[in-house]
């Protein structure tokens, strides 16, 4: 265990300030999973606790591993009326990467004779690797622009989303009024033929099953039930967000310098949310969030005709959608004070308490729910926000990774993993042998014991796990 | 001070590259006597990661102009056109003939072959990142470090 981490409360962990930190670096972990985690994710914390005006903490959830200049797993909040940075590093490449959990009305053994039909039917349906266009072909630049301008509304539009798929989506399927601008021609470009894909390395599509509700009424209103069959969907922005990050870092590296701004790590580079480098980044990633969750929606109706033509049904109903990479500007009390904050959560995601005033009606009283893919083959879990919550209200995103993409390919056979998998009755639709073997469990954290800090810390509670029968690989 | 722990090693050789530990995505290491060699064997490995190219594949040239002139910008601006043709165009740049102009710009040209010519073995490359980023001489050969996103 690192020697500078003192423990302040149940699996919560500290960094006091010093050398250039403005604020202390908070990791909430067992002991067991800060002895696997990475020295350089809690130095890159370190390195976020500098940023100009950083409130409170930098905090590292429990999945925490090393990224690039943020840690994957982290979340930090500026003050925008005190100078407050947005850090395009601080959401990623992939921007608004993130999880949408779709609700069917059968059961395991109700789809059992099924199964192999429609993995089948996803397997050709659901477009990924190269050269694959999107589900969504975009007629022209205006049909794109739109789904910038637009998110999961530009999908109702198109006849590919209804209107329950808005209510249950983060933002409700959109951020609005933005400012296409600050989008590049090349991001547009890369924008245009993958819309409805999955990409590839961890994103995934999954058939998964209801093994276990721990809190009821919670379940109940989140539409769950034991042995329910549901879909989870793992996808983001696609290329698009990618050229976005790439072009705002670059940016921002070079007028840094203007504002007086160092960083430890250029990839942390960042400007003030109210100059005009900030306010074209916000613009941009709100794009970037609009298209991810058209992707997502685009690949919904693919789960949903591939339902149709294996099962007889495309009643797949929309649980919840929530990103892992995004800032947002929130509303927070920070001692004993409320404050606008932009809000910067990198593999971490959302986790509003019951009562929020911007979750819609029919989650004010279970609060919002928090989708946490486990590592391919492993379980999944719904959370759900909790009062007071911490970290700006926020929660894991997924397993974490413990073991590098090359070092699984090496210590991992993809076809005994195959076979595994098999063995344990998941079917499995992968791309190569080389990405299967990159996302194999044994490269990830246990993610029982992620979600179990998560609620021990009260980041979010429990409410159920759900284990894969069929899984599509990106 | 470029990484040194060694996954694939060509340490021997005056020019190579290889892939090295990083639990964020791909790191590349690589090597030459020159810039130029060293911006070629990152290309080298960036496509080697996710793809194996036939010796039959049909091969073409895309015009490339760099106007960035420090060797790390030049770095990030090779791979990020390549990951854009990757992307957009379908196209895999396997080789790139590159010329180092007197005031640091660089111009040449990417020898390319369509995707579906090729076996894709691992995830696609989506991004190049800063954090980590060097490049520099030591004891007369360049040497670059790079992370890519996938």
């Amino acid at each position: 265990m690192n020697a500078r981490l003192e423990a302040f409360g149940k699996d919560a962990w500290r960094v006091g300030v010093s050398e250039g930190m403005r604020v202390p670096a908070v990791v909430f972990a067992s002991e067991a999973l800060l002895e696997r985690m990475d020295e350089e994710a809690l130095h890159q914390l370190r390195n976020v606790a500098e940023l100009p005006g950083i409130v409170e903490a930098a905090y590292a959830m429990p999945d925490v591993h090393s990224g690039y200049g943020f840690p994957i797993g982290g979340v930090a909040a500026t003050d925008i009326n005190a100078g407050g940075v947005v850090s395009p590093g601080g959401v990623g490449f992939d921007i608004c990467c993130g999880v949408r959990l779709l609700l069917t009305p059968m059961t395991r053994e109700e789809i059992a004779p099924y199964l192999v039909a429609l993995m089948d039917e996803l397997d050709a349906r659901v477009p990924r690797g190269l050269g694959h266009a999107g589900s969504w072909p975009l007629a022209n630049r205006s049909s794109l622009e739109s789904v910038l301008r637009g998110g999961v509304r530009a999908a109702v539009r198109a006849g590919l989303a209804e209107e329950p798929d808005l209510v249950r989506c983060e933002d409700e399927g959109v951020v609005e009024g933005i400012d296409i601008s600050a989008v590049s021609e090349r991001a547009i470009e890369r924008g245009m033929r993958q819309l409805g894909s999955l990409g590839s390395g961890n994103h995934f599509l999954e058939l998964q099953v209801v093994d276990a509700i721990y809190d009821e009424e919670t379940a109940r209103a989140f539409g769950l039930d034991t042995a329910q069959v549901c879909v989870m969907i793992h996808s983001g922005s696609r290329g698009l967000g990618h050229q976005i990050c790439s072009d705002h870092v670059r940016v921002m590296v070079g007028s840094m310098q203007r504002y007086g701004i160092s960083v430890s790590d250029r990839q942390l580079a960042c400007a003030p949310v109210d100059s005009p480098e900030g306010r074209a980044y916000l613009d941009a990633m709100g794009a970037a969030a609009n298209y991810a969750r058209a992707n997502r929606q685009a690949l919904t109706e693919v789960a949903r005709q591939a339902f149709q033509h294996a099962v007889g049904t495309r009643a797949l109903e929309l649980c919840y959608d929530v990103s892992h990479n995004l800032a947002k500007l929130e509303r927070h009390i920070v001692d004993g004070e409320e404050r606008l904050l932009c809000v910067h959560r990198k593999g971490a995601t959302r986790a509003f308490a019951p009562g929020h005033p911007d979750l819609p009606d029919d989650l004010q009283s279970p609060g919002q729910p928090v989708l946490v893919p486990g590592s391919m083959g492993t379980a999944s879990y719904v959370l759900a926000g909790v009062a007071p919550g911490q970290a700006f209200a926020s929660a894991c995103h997924g397993a974490g990774r413990t073991m590098s993409r090359h070092a699984a390919v090496k210590s991992v056979r993809a076809d005994r993993l195959q076979r595994d998998l098999q063995d344990r009755n998941i079917v499995v639709r992968g791309s190569s042998a080389r990405g299967l073997a990159e996302e194999a469990p044994s490269a990830y954290k246990d993610v029982d014991e992620v979600v179990t800090v998560c609620a021990h810390a009260g980041l979010a509670r429990r409410v159920a796990r759900l284990v894969p029968i069929g899984v599509v690989k990106g | 001070m470029v990484s040194n722990s060694r996954i694939e090693s060509f340490e021997n050789r005056r020019s190579g590259h290889r892939t090295v530990e990083h639990s964020g995505d791909l790191a590349i290491d690589a090597w030459g006597s020159d810039q130029v060699t060293c911006w070629r064997e990152v290309l080298l490995a960036l496509v080697g990661s996710f793809a194996r190219i036939p010796a039959t594949a049909t091969r073409t040239r895309r015009a490339l102009a760099i106007s960035v002139r420090s060797p790390d910008e030049v770095l990030v601006t090779l791979l990020d056109e390549a990951i854009y043709l990757i992307d957009v165009r379908f196209e895999l740049p396997v080789r790139a003939e590159l010329a180092l102009g007197g005031d640091g710009t660089v111009s040449g040209s990417f020898e390319v072959v369509p995707a579906d010519e090729v076996e894709l073995v691992g995830p696609l490359p989506k991004g190049v990142a800063y954090h980590g980023l060097e490049m520099c001489e030591e004891e007369g050969l360049w040497r670059c470090h790079v992370l890519i996103d996938r």
